[in-house]
């Protein structure tokens, strides 16, 4: 365990910047308790400060995890986002999808949102910025990222994309990836 | 000893009272219409030899219950089978390279199994078969003794050995033959196959090569006398001085090394390749196996050489590439890519790395090896002074991504505009017309071809067209003068 580089402190950013923009301050100085990101192998971990000292007692071995894993980086250095992250990004994010109930399952199973099963989505959205998506009752699904901006998605035909597709809360039961948890 | 010759010792020393003995062992067996597995089992139990006489507990008689050779049995018993030579004992033969005495005498069933306490139990006091019913005791002292003598006998028969005198004490040479010859545990190795050589020797009756080969050869040119093979053998050197002579027949832009290395391979693979034959003869290899291993080699031998169809051009620096499937070698140029690769190697090809290596003009920075492998500063993870300042680092961090720092800038970079003008590559000529910008067609018509580029370019160009049979054309670009244009319209011959 240990914090992040310069380096990976600006990857790390640079995509939650995507989602939360400004709100990333948010999660670096927060109120109530002080907050802090840790690598554990190639993790990041968005732990409290009390956790974290505490389970530096815990040999590297034996820790699996600390606090919330927000993602982790890959083999070249990018850092991708897990869907465990999805508690902090709907709290701060920006831009946000709402799902028609049809379309819900699609989502869930992995696959990209048309524009037939959006139901509503937050003024001004650029292209490919981060953006949550929401079912019918509020309730987070997952995250992903733009296709069009919102003027493009008026204009574009039913089938097409809206919504790629980057995480989404089935993967808990899919198993998408084996050491994902 | 073989078993039977122990057998015919015991015949020849006392033969009436074993004759008896057999005689009426035979009767018994006449007698009996189930003959055949006891006489089996009596016989060669006889005839079993064992390490020692316990096991020649195999001449139990088996139980029999007809009354005449219950009465016969009682003859048996009754016939002295011990024969005493000196002490009372049983000779013993031995076997002492395997250490060992074979009292191959006959039991004495009466001593062994003490009848006059046993006959109680039995019903006709004859069996010999303990049941756990009817318990039957064996004599242990008899059985110890038996064992004894034997001991004794092989000890007084190992003193007899010549000895020799040691620091230990006498030590006795064991003979160096088996007396008991075991059978071979493996089949044995099937007979050697003729090769073609022997074949063919052994027709014309030229015989093997009688005279040995000494290992040592005298040397004429080192005088001394080396090795017949191998490394630094003797006259070996001819073909490995640096001048070699031109013989009558050859071509003098030959290779000389080359054709003795050529000639080296051949030979030897040349004799393998009549070694893989011969056991494909023989049978241990598969029919056409040495054919098909070495068909190829000499092809490709050939090919990577000059004058092959892979011809690899000297001179041009190249980089190899193998083709994946065949296997062959393409030469391939190197590009731009390439040679700028070749470049940051050579840079750093000295032993300090090219830190003290003057610069040329024109040359690029010289770059270290591996920029990615910086050594970071250890941060300990819960350390007062890391946890206190993060978030101060942290907010100038999300500051620098916010304020245009993130994925646009990273693009920025990928695409070349935040290049630093300190290299050489960086003072190229710039004429202002941006030519990254503009993009080459595929010219498909000449004609449209310059039409083409006179309205992108409207200003500056001055374009000069010669046909010659329309195969030629050149473009001549200013961007200082602006010219008419003037578009010879191609003529057709």
């Amino acid at each position: 365990m240990r914090p992040l580089t310069e380096e990976e402190t600006k990857t790390l950013f640079t995509k939650l910047v995507e989602y939360m923009g400004r709100n990333v301050e948010r999660l670096i100085n927060r109120e109530d308790e002080r907050h802090c990101f840790r690598l554990v192998k190639d993790r990041v971990y968005y732990v409290s400060e009390k956790v974290m000292k505490a389970s530096t007692t815990i040999s590297r071995d034996d820790l699996l995890h600390v606090g919330t894993c927000l993602g982790k980086f890959t083999k070249t250095g990018k850092f991708r986002l897990h869907i465990t992250a999805l508690e902090y990004l709907s709290q701060y994010c920006k831009y946000k999808v709402w799902l028609k109930p049809s379309a819900e399952m699609s989502f869930l199973y992995g696959n990209h949102i048309t524009k037939s099963g959006m139901a509503r989505i937050t003024e001004s959205t650029p292209q490919y910025a981060g953006v949550i998506v929401y079912n019918a009752h509020d309730v987070p699904l997952g995250f992903g990222v733009a296709a069009q901006s919102t003027d493009k998605c008026r204009e574009l035909e039913p089938m097409g994309n809206v919504v790629l597709h980057r995480a989404d809360v089935g993967e808990y039961l899919r198993g998408v990836e084996d050491d994902m948890f | 000893m073989t078993p039977s010759t122990a057998g015919d010792k015991d015949k020849v020393d006392d033969q009436g009272v074993e004759g008896d003995v057999k005689r009426n062992r035979e009767r018994m067996n006449a007698e009996d219409d189930e003959s055949s597995k006891s006489s089996k089992s009596s016989k060669s139990s006889e005839e079993y030899t064992d390490d020692d006489e316990e096991a020649s507990d195999s001449s139990d008689q088996r139980q029999q219950t007809n009354g005449i050779e219950v009465a016969n049995r009682r003859n048996v018993l009754d016939v002295e089978v011990d024969r005493t030579t000196r002490d009372g004992m049983n000779e013993c033969s031995f076997d002492l390279r395997n250490l060992l005495a074979i009292n191959s005498h006959q039991v004495s069933i009466k001593e062994l199994y003490d009848f006059d306490t046993n006959m109680g139990n039995a019903s006709d006091g004859l069996c010999t078969i303990s049941l756990p019913s009817v318990p039957i005791k064996v004599n242990e002292d008899h059985l110890l003794q038996k064992a004894n003598e034997g001991m004794t006998q092989l000890l007084s028969a190992l003193w007899k050995l010549p000895t020799e005198r040691s620091d230990v004490g006498p030590i006795a040479s064991l003979p160096t033959f088996f007396e008991i010859k075991i059978p071979r545990e493996l089949p044995p190795p099937p007979p050697k196959k003729e090769t073609k050589w022997e074949k063919f020797a052994k027709e014309r009756g030229i015989g093997a090569n009688n005279e040995k080969r000494s290992r040592k050869v005298w040397d004429e040119a080192t005088g001394t006398w080396l090795y017949r093979h191998g490394y630094q053998k003797a006259n070996a050197g001819d073909s490995q001085w640096p001048i070699m002579e031109v013989r009558k027949n050859d071509d003098p832009y030959e290779d000389p090394w080359e054709r003795e290395r050529d000639a080296k391979r051949s030979r030897v693979d040349k004799n393998l390749v009549n070694r893989m034959k011969n056991e494909e003869r023989a049978g241990t290899l598969s029919k056409g196996a040495a054919n098909r291993a070495f068909k190829e080699k000499k092809a490709i031998r050939e090919k990577g050489r000059e004058g092959g169809k892979e011809k690899i051009p000297s001179g041009l620096p190249i980089d190899l590439a193998t083709g994946k499937k065949s296997g062959n070698i393409k030469p391939i140029n190197r590009g731009k890519e390439l040679t700028k690769a070749a470049l940051l190697a050579t840079q750093r090809s000295t032993a300090s790395l090219g830190k003290f290596d003057a610069m040329r003009d024109g040359e690029p920075e010289r770059l270290k090896s591996n920029r990615s492998a910086k050594k970071r500063k250890f941060e300990s993870a819960t350390d007062n002074s890391v946890v206190r300042t993060e978030a101060e680092r942290g907010v100038k961090v999300l500051n620098s991504v916010i304020s245009g720092g993130g994925r646009a800038k990273e693009l920025e970079v990928r695409k070349g505009k935040h290049a630093r003008g300190e290299t050489a590559f960086d003072y190229d000529f710039d004429d202002g017309l941006g030519a990254s910008s503009y993009r080459k067609k595929k010219v498909r018509n000449v004609l449209s071809f310059c039409l083409e580029t006179l309205a992108h370019f409207q200003q500056k160009i001055v374009m000069k067209i010669v046909t010659h049979n329309l195969s030629y054309l050149s473009l001549l670009w200013s961007n200082l003068q602006i010219q008419i244009i003037r578009a010879v319209p191609v003529l057709a011959k």
